[in-house]
């Protein structure tokens, strides 16, 4: 992830004019390098740990904090097994093999890719890492994106869930694979129309010459590099994440079934909003009792493929441009095909 | 953010992982269920991190005594250790957000969901009377109580029988159950019984809420396990199907090891 650092000001992250991208190499001004700030910013919290505690143990913000936690807990380790399987591809895997490994005809190769999904059993946040690494490794970047689109939705565990979740209707289990598969290569087909490679951050070489280091290293430094990356912007989403919990009014969520339009439209943008694991959302869907079926359906499209706290991660990771076209087009095509694929699989419910 | 400041960041993070497994204080955030990933996760992060370190010291020790033998005079100590060599992740400032979890686990460790999430998620609204007959609920007989006087029931079961059951088998026996104390802002007056059930983290939770009508012996977050048996009745479609209960006997304990009900 050679990324420019210009783009991360962009995003509304620390911008500061001086950067260390900037700073000419030994410049004689002091300034403070990373490891001073770090132990500063250390040091102040244990100082301020009292008035710290004392405001995140206030109602709302005792909640929040928890929640916030919550997620960053529950998806770190998808995060890690994300990175481990890019660290992988980057170390050990040529990209000859995913030339021959996909077909060269777009028009087959998202679905393929769309396909290979089922096999990495994780949540959302895991495949973001492995897209961008299969796009270093020469895949189109609308196969790539299929896959980082539907790995969440129809691994294994995820579906597993969603049948112990929907014991009484096992159709559902179905109905969110066929969603799943659907929107990602339906997004996939149209990325590869419209998508420009200028919306994306720029692929710079690679400054880790991996004909020099062994393997190994090159798996190391991927891992620690994506995962810190990755981390940092799961932060921010789990951030938001936490504010919607605390703020969207239940009263939302229950009393809305009456009407179809509406309850689509709204479990859709709960399922952004919400930012749940895309392992443990069929169960909040389950638990909406009044809600009928294709408003279920829709919350389980909508949520392993586009959410605020995905949102931050693609921003961080293809950039900010790629992802406020991105997720739109997601949210829309996902909200869509789920409604069509309801009523296929549940009629006029 | 330098490398070396990732590496302590990401061992950081690994080890706060580890030791909220171990201590069993993850409990708080996610279901038990995630003890292997956590503990998995964590020890890669930490195995990560402090070979990424150790290596980036090494690198730069190497770098600087290469330098030191070009320059015997020393002009390579303005080259210091903040504007490295080929640190391909080096630039970027998403790396320090990882700082704000890690501080709050470090510093706070937020506690379990309670009292305010669990009003948070209380809808006390209910839909005005439109002339619809509820038909009764109380369909089937629930399979036996466990055996033990009282029966111990998680709050799930307590509120599915006082409900559902035909045979009110919780307004006929005395049940034991663990939960927190809520005051009811619904009610107005009372207070509630309440227990958290997450599917996978806190950020899914909802309450389990039991409604008692008197003075709550003790002050909001409290953990208790109580003796109550089912008010016949109680819970239908003008209280959102709260059902209420009276409390016979009621001691304080601690967070039990897991918060939440599944």
């Amino acid at each position: 992830m050679s990324a420019n650092s210009a783009d991360h000001s962009e995003i509304g992250l620390r911008p500061e004019p001086d950067d260390e991208l900037t700073e000419p190499v030994g410049s004689a001004r002091y300034r403070p390098g990373s490891l001073e700030i770090f132990g500063l910013i250390l040091l102040l919290a244990i100082a301020f740990r009292g008035p710290l505690k004392s405001l995140l143990s206030q109602g709302g913000m005792q909640t929040w904090s928890t929640v916030f936690i919550a997620v960053c807990v529950q998806a770190t380790p998808f995060l890690v097994l994300g990175v481990v399987v890019s660290g992988a591809i980057a170390a050990y895997v040529p990209a000859r093999v995913f030339a021959r490994l996909l077909p060269a005809n777009p028009a087959l190769a998202v679905p393929v890719a769309g396909l290979c999904g089922i096999a990495l059993p994780g949540c959302e946040c895991g495949s973001v890492p492995i897209a961008n690494r299969l796009m270093d490794r020469g895949v189109r970047s609308s196969a790539a994106l299929a896959f980082l689109l539907s790995a969440p939705a129809i691994n294994p565990i995820v579906l597993v869930a969603t049948a112990v979740a929907f014991q009484t209707d096992q159709r559902m289990v179905w109905a969110r694979f066929t969603a799943g598969l659907l929107t990602s290569v339906f997004v996939g087909l149209i990325w590869e129309r419209i998508g420009r490679p200028e919306w994306m951050r720029p692929r710079l070489p690679r400054q880790v010459d991996e004909s020099e280091l062994p393997r190994w290293r090159v798996f190391l430094a991927t891992v620690g590099g994506d995962f810190s990356q990755a981390a940092g912007f799961l932060v921010i989403g789990a951030a938001a994440a936490a504010t919607f919990n605390v703020l969207v009014p239940v009263a939302w969520m229950e009393h809305v079934g009456s009407s179809l339009l509406l309850s689509v439209l709204m479990m859709a943008v709960l399922a952004f909003v919400l930012a749940l694991c895309s392992e443990s959302d069929a169960f909040v869907a389950a638990a909406f009792s009044t809600i009928p079926m294709i408003g279920k359906l829709v919350f389980l499209t909508v949520g392993p493929t586009v959410d605020v706290k995905l949102f931050a991660l693609q921003a961080g990771t293809f950039g900010r441009k790629f992802a406020v076209r991105f997720a739109p087009l997601t949210f829309v095509v996902a909200t869509l095909t789920a409604v069509g694929v309801g009523f296929a699989f549940f009629g006029g419910l | 953010m330098n490398k070396e400041t990732q590496s302590i960041l990401t061992g950081m993070l690994g080890g706060l992982l580890v030791s909220i497994t171990v201590s069993g204080h993850f409990t708080s955030y996610v279901k038990p269920g995630f003890r292997p990933m956590l503990l998995a996760g964590g020890i890669i992060l930490i195995v990560v991190g402090v070979a990424s370190l150790v290596l980036t010291i090494r690198d730069e020790v190497r770098a600087e005594k290469a330098r030191a033998a070009e320059h015997p005079a020393g002009g390579g100590e303005l080259h210091g250790h903040d504007h490295g060599h080929g640190h391909d992740h080096g630039r970027s400032k998403a790396p320090w957000l990882i700082l704000v979890p890690v501080l709050v686990l470090l510093l706070v460790a937020p506690p379990a969901l309670g009292d305010d999430a669990a009003n948070r998620s209380a809808n006390c609204s209910v839909p005005a009377p439109d002339g619809t007959a509820y038909a009764n609920r109380r369909t089937d007989p629930s399979p036996p109580l466990p055996a033990g006087d009282p029966a111990v029931l998680t709050m799930q079961d307590f509120i599915a029988r006082s409900l559902y059951d035909s045979t009110y088998s919780t307004v006929d026996h005395d049940i034991q159950v663990v939960a927190f104390i809520s005051a009811d802002r619904c009610a107005g007056s009372g207070y509630n019984l309440v227990r958290m059930v997450i599917s996978c983290c806190a950020a899914d939770a909802y309450a389990l809420r039991v409604h008692v009508d008197s003075v709550s012996p003790y002050p909001g977050n409290t953990w208790v396990q109580a003796t109550i048996r089912a008010v016949k009745d109680a819970g239908n479609e003008s209280n959102n199907y709260v059902p209420s209960a009276t409390v016979i006997a009621m001691t304080e304990i601690g967070q039990p090891s897991d918060p939440y009900e599944t």
